[in-house]
C-alpha cells in the first residue's frame, strides 16, 4: 500500500501490515537462549529455507494521529517491547511498512545508557545527545534538569557513588527533559521515595500532556487506564482486540489465562522441533 | 536510557536513498559521536593522574626499547632507524586497532542500537574519532624523535593529511564491514584478530624493504597494507613515495567503497536484529 502520510498537521504513526521475524542462527546456542528469553513465551517458531526464525509481530496495523493516547496490553513475550521498538524505528519490519512523522522520544529502560565512571553532568550531557539535543540545548536544560534531581553537589561525582533511587531521579529527569511529539514508553519505574514518585509522576504528565501521540508499554492496568484513552492486546505478536480501555481490558482478562496455555503449548512444540533439527 | 528520532519510514526493499541518509544523519549528529569518542578515551585512562597520556608514555617505551634492539639486529643507523620505527608503528597501531576495535564495535553498541533509532554509521565515526584521538597523542612520540634526532621533513609532511585521509575512507568501510560481519557471526573477530597479528609481522615496520636485500619481493609489492603505510610515513619522513602508491591506495579505497556499500545497503537495517 502507497497511501500517502497524512497531511493534516501533527504527528502521526502509521503500521502497515507488520511483520517482525527474529532469526534464529543455529550453532551458537548461547545467542539462541538470549534470542528465546529476551523474544519470550509468546512468539510463534516458523521454518523455512533452512532457517529458523520466531515471529514476534504478525500483520500489525495501526494508525495514529495527534491526540491518541494508546495502551499496549499482553504477557510478558507477547510482542509488546518489539512492537515499541518497531514504531520507534530499531527494528525494521520484515515485511510491511512503518511511517513516522514528528519527533520521536522512546522511554525504554532508561537507566541503561548511564556511564557509571561519569560524573552526573558527564551523563546529563550525553544523555540529552541521545535525545537529539545540541550542547548548547543542554547547557540551557542543566540547570532545570540539576534541580529536579535535587542531587546538588553529587552532580560533580561519579555515579557509581550514586544509590539506585538517586540514580532513577537522574536518568528520568534527563529522559524527561525533551519535548517530543511522539512518546513511546516501556514499563515505568518502581523505586525512588514516595515524594520523588509524586514529583515524577507530575513531571511525566507535563510530558505526556505536550506529546501528540503517546504509546505506553505496561503490566499495570491502573498505569493504564490513568494514562491512555485506548488500548490493543497484543497476544503471540498478533492484535487481539483494539479499542477503548475498559473493553481491550476486559477482552484481554477473560482470554488471557486459556490464551496463555496454548501459547506454551505451541512453544514447546516448536522447541522440541528445532532441537530435532539444530 | 532515552533516545529521539525524526520522521521515518521503514521497511520495504533496503534503498540507496536510507543508505546515504544514513550517513547524512551521523554526521548531523556529530556531536553526539565526538562526545561518545571522548568518553571512551576517558573511560580507558579514568582513575590515572596522566590520563590519555599514558597512551604517548607506553608509546614512547615501546619505540625506544624496540629501536636499541632491532636498530642494531639491522644494523641500521639510529638517526636513520628510530623515526622509521616511530613512525611505521604509530601509523600502524592506527589502523590495526581502528580494525581490530571494529569487530567489537556494534556488539558493544548494542543497547544503544535497541534502545533507540539512530544511524549505525554514527558508531563508525565515533570509532574514527576514538582512535584519531589515540594517534594525535601518539604523534607526540613523533615530535620528540623528530627533535632528537634532528629529522626536519619541512612542508613535505604535511602530505601526509591526504594519505591519512585515504586512509579513513579505507577505514570508515573496512569497519563497517567487519563490525557488521562480526555483529552477524560471532567467530569472525578471532579470524581478523590472527590476521592482523601475521601481517604486523609481513608488513615493513620493523624492518625496511631494502634489508631483504632482494629488488623485488612478493610479501611486500602484494602487500596493500604497505603502500598505505608509506603515503603516512614517507612523508612524514621527509620523502615522498612514488605517484604510483598514491594511485593504488586511491584505487583499494574506491575498491573497498564499491565492495562495502551495498552491503551496508542491504543490512543495514538488520543490525538491531543481530546485536
Amino acid at each position: 500500500m502507497t497511501a500517502p502520510l497524512n497531511m493534516t498537521a501533527g504527528p502521526s504513526l502509521e503500521l502497515d501490515n507488520v511483520t517482525v521475524d527474529f532469526p534464529i542462527y543455529s550453532g551458537g546456542s548461547r545467542s539462541l537462549k538470549k534470542t528465546l528469553v529476551s523474544i519470550g513465551t509468546g512468539g510463534r517458531i516458523l521454518h523455512g529455507s533452512g532457517r529458523v526464525s520466531i515471529q514476534a509481530l504478525k500483520e500489525v496495523s495501526l494508525r495514529l494521529g495527534h491526540g491518541d493516547r494508546l495502551g499496549l496490553i499482553g504477557h510478558n513475550g507477547a510482542g509488546k517491547t518489539t512492537l515499541l521498538r518497531t514504531m520507534a524505528g530499531v527494528y525494521e519490519p520484515t515485511t510491511g511498512r512503518v511511517r513516522v512523522s514528528g519527533r520521536v522520544a522512546t522511554i525504554f529502560d532508561f537507566e541503561l545508557g548511564l556511564d557509571y565512571d561519569a560524573t552526573g553532568f558527564e551523563n546529563i550531557t550525553l544523555q540529552g545527545m541521545l535525545l537529539g539535543l545540541s550542547r548548547r540545548g543542554i547547557a540551557r536544560l542543566t540547570d532545570e534538569i540539576a534541580a529536579f534531581t535535587d542531587l546538588g553537589g553529587y552532580l560533580n561525582m561519579p555515579i557509581r557513588t550514586y544509590s539506585a533511587g538517586m540514580l532513577t531521579r537522574l536518568a528520568f529527569a534527563v529522559a524527561t527533559s525533551s519535548d517530543p511529539e511522539l512518546l513511546l514508553m516501556d514499563e515505568w519505574i518502581e523505586t525512588g521515595d514516595a515524594d520523588f514518585f509524586q514529583r515524577a509522576e507530575e513531571r511525566l504528565r507535563t510530558l505526556i500532556d505536550r506529546a501528540g501521540i503517546l504509546v505506553l508499554a505496561s503490566h499495570n492496568m491502573a498505569l493504564i487506564r490513568h494514562y491512555c484513552t485506548s488500548a490493543v492486546w497484543l497476544e503471540h505478536g498478533q492484535l487481539k482486540a483494539i479499542g477503548p480501555v475498559e473493553e481491550v481490558i476486559e477482552a484481554a482478562g477473560l482470554a488471557e489465562s486459556k490464551a496463555a496455555l496454548a501459547g506454551r503449548q505451541e512453544l514447546d512444540a516448536g522447541l522440541a522441533e528445532y532441537r530435532e533439527r539444530a | 536510557m532515552a533516545g529521539s528520532a525524526t520522521g521515518y519510514q521503514t521497511g520495504g526493499r533496503p534503498t540507496t536513498g536510507e543508505a546515504i541518509a544514513d550517513i547524512r544523519d551521523a554526521i548531523a549528529r556529530r556531536e553526539l559521536w565526538m562526545a561518545m569518542a571522548w568518553q571512551d578515551i576517558r573511560q580507558r585512562y579514568r582513575g590515572s593522574m596522566l590520563g590519555p597520556f599514558w597512551v604517548t608514555i607506553n608509546m614512547g617505551i615501546m619505540v625506544g626499547l624496540m629501536s636499541l634492539i632491532y636498530g642494531r639486529l639491522f644494523h641500521t643507523p639510529q638517526s636513520e632507524y628510530v623515526p622509521f620505527l616511530t613512525l611505521g608503528f604509530l601509523s600502524w597501531l592506527w589502523m590495526s586497532n581502528t580494525i581490530t576495535e571494529s569487530t567489537q564495535l556494534f556488539v558493544m553498541a548494542g543497547r544503544y542500537i535497541k534502545q533507540t533509532r539512530l544511524p549505525i554509521t554514527l558508531f563508525v565515526f565515533r570509532l574514527l574519532a576514538r582512535n584519531l584521538i589515540v594517534l594525535a597523542h601518539n604523534f607526540v612520540v613523533y615530535i620528540v624523535v623528530a627533535l632528537v634526532v634532528g629529522l626536519r621533513p619541512g612542508w613535505t609532511a604535511l602530505l601526509a593529511i591526504p594519505g591519512m585521509l585515504i586512509t579513513m575512507v579505507c577505514l570508515f568501510w573496512i569497519g563497517m564491514l567487519f563490525a557488521m560481519l562480526s555483529a552477524r557471526f560471532r567467530d569472525f573477530p578471532q579470524i581478523i584478530n590472527s590476521l592482523i597479528q601475521v601481517v604486523f609481522y609481513v608488513t615493513p615496520i620493523l624492518w625496511q624493504p631494502a634489508q631483504l636485500g632482494v629488488k623485488r619481493f612478493l610479501i611486500v609489492d602484494f602487500n596493500p597494507v604497505y603502500y598505505f603505510l608509506e603515503i603516512v610515513r614517507g612523508p612524514l619522513m621527509g620523502h615522498l613515495p612514488p605517484v604510483g602508491f598514491w594511485k593504488l591506495t586511491s584505487l583499494i579505497a574506491l575498491a573497498i567503497t564499491l565492495i562495502a556499500f551495498p552491503v551496508f545497503r542491504r543490512f543495514r537495517g538488520r543490525v538491531a536484529y543481530w546485536v
